[in-house]
């Protein structure tokens, strides 16, 4: 991707507002991504399209929100170039709609063998739960990313993903629900929930 | 959160404090600001060969909602001449010719027995997790289908990932592509009735169940049975597909209904690639 011709006032505008975010589009896109090269191609990317859109940026709006919401589409991008089938709900025309995904089965259906919570999830080390995270429907994990990880409200993450507010709502729930099903079937493995427990 | 539901507001805050957590995981980010210093450096260059109108490289700027498009139009940007690119096609085009030409010649590997100890130590290492594979956690046969499609090798010699039949009992905890006899094995763990019991399937042109094993015939199919350590194992050998059920935990007849039920589903013997 070829860097686009900045001016004076532009290349400290991409400064100022994209140089201190850079930690931010990392995380974010390491998450996204299985492999490190890959997370740096689409901080790369995003990086010179915020830099294409830098004068598009009005002053006062939310920094870390704009930088997400290129991240993010530079990332669905990525995944359409790919082949890859971009969940049903949130990327095309249903956009908005918040309707479970086709192939997902009720979320939190292990949720009573959680029986210390808090304790249990600390057990998680940070690379099973961005495993669990990474395999959740890209819509219902850029939720959960945005409002519980990066945490931005229900308005700027709606704002982001260009939904209404209250779906950004039942999406973290669902989501939140659809995670620990994914790290119950992790932690099983581990021996962290008994074999034989009931739901 | 403030539902109705205070057990359900306890379990999101605590995901939610996990998740929060890894806001503070160690970033390295120092391959990203030389990055961006480079690119900063680059746009401040003037153009030095050639030019271009960037209308449609500016149309694709992904502005954020409410904000105008991005600046382009009628801008000038460098146009650079990468003269090694063509040497690079050329380059990159007998790489896979070679690499096809590779492919075409290679043997296919003939079918092997599945040593009974060996499926029983892939079996422990599925539990534990030390298994030199990408587990994937999945919620029924059909995710844990679609993984083991994504995850299968590619080539030729490989074909495509034969689909674990449904046996309609059970829970799909989590699914992984990993190799047996350097034959690769699509293995979903499952709980059924609280016993955790893995689920293999290859190819028949590449693993066959062994011939010195008992033999059971139960409602029909010939199940070859062995007993390792504890380990209970079952291998059919059924349409294009060898199919072994392994337990710790789970009875013969278990396994034998599992198995039953696996062979009597109708799933196609194999799923194409997608």
């Amino acid at each position: 991707m070829e860097s686009p011709q900045l001016s004076p006032q532009q290349q400290q505008r991409a400064r100022e507002l994209i140089r201190p975010r850079l930690e931010l589009l990392r995380r974010t896109a390491l998450m996204l991504t299985r492999h490190e090269h890959d997370a740096d191609d689409l901080v790369q990317e995003t990086v010179v399209k915020a830099m294409r859109a830098i004068d598009s940026f009005q002053q006062g709006s939310d920094e870390k929100a704009w930088l997400l919401t290129i991240l993010r589409r530079a990332h669905i991008d990525r995944l359409r170039a790919a082949g890859r089938r971009v969940s049903a709900v949130s990327l095309d025309a249903a956009e908005g709609l918040d309707l479970p995904a086709e192939d997902e089965p009720a979320a939190g259906v292990h949720d009573g063998q959680w029986h210390e919570p808090e304790a249990m999830m600390q057990q998680f080390a940070d690379a099973e739960v961005i495993a669990a995270l990474r395999d959740l429907p890209p819509d219902i994990c850029w939720t959960l990313l945005l409002v519980d990880v990066e945490g931005l409200d229900h308005a700027q993450a709606a704002a982001v993903l260009g939904i209404p507010k209250g779906t950004v709502k039942s999406r973290s729930h669902r989501g939140r629900a659809m995670l620990r099903d994914r790290l119950h079937a992790t932690g099983r493995r581990l021996g962290f929930f008994k074999a034989g427990e009931q739901p | 959160m403030n539902s109705d539901n205070p057990r359900q507001d306890i379990l999101d805050a605590a995901t939610q404090r996990r998740l929060q957590r890894l806001r503070s995981m160690p970033i390295d980010t120092g391959g990203v600001v030389q990055r961006f210093d480079a690119l900063l450096e680059e746009a401040a260059s003037p153009p030095t060969v050639g030019r271009v109108e960037a209308g449609a490289a500016g149309q694709g700027a992904d502005a954020a909602p409410g904000v105008p498009a991005a600046p382009g139009r009628g801008h000038w940007r460098r146009y650079p001449v990468h003269w090694w690119r063509p040497i690079g096609g050329i380059a990159a085009a007998v790489v896979l010719m070679a690499v096809i030409a590779v492919t075409l010649l290679a043997p296919r590997p003939g079918a092997v027995e599945a040593a009974p100890s060996d499926v029983a130590q892939l079996h422990r290492a599925l539990i534990s997790g030390e298994v030199d594979a990408h587990i994937r956690a999945a919620s029924d046969m059909s995710q844990a289908n679609d993984h083991l499609r994504s995850d299968w090798p590619t080539g030729l010699r490989y074909a495509a990932a034969p689909r674990v039949p449904d046996p309609a009992m059970g829970r799909v905890l989590s699914c992984c592509v990993h190799r047996l006899e350097d034959r690769p094995v699509a293995s979903v763990l499952m709980d059924v009735d609280g016993r955790i019991v893995s689920v293999m399937v290859a190819h028949n042109t590449h693993l066959r169940a062994p011939r010195d094993g008992q033999v059971v015939e139960h409602r029909g199919y010939r199940f070859s049975i062995h007993r390792v350590n504890g380990t209970e194992l079952l291998m059919v050998e059924h349409g294009d597909r060898w199919v072994g059920l392994v337990s710790d935990e789970a009875p013969r007849d278990v396994l034998l209904a599992l198995g039953v039920r696996m062979l009597a589903s109708g799933d196609g013997p194999a799923a194409p690639r997608s």
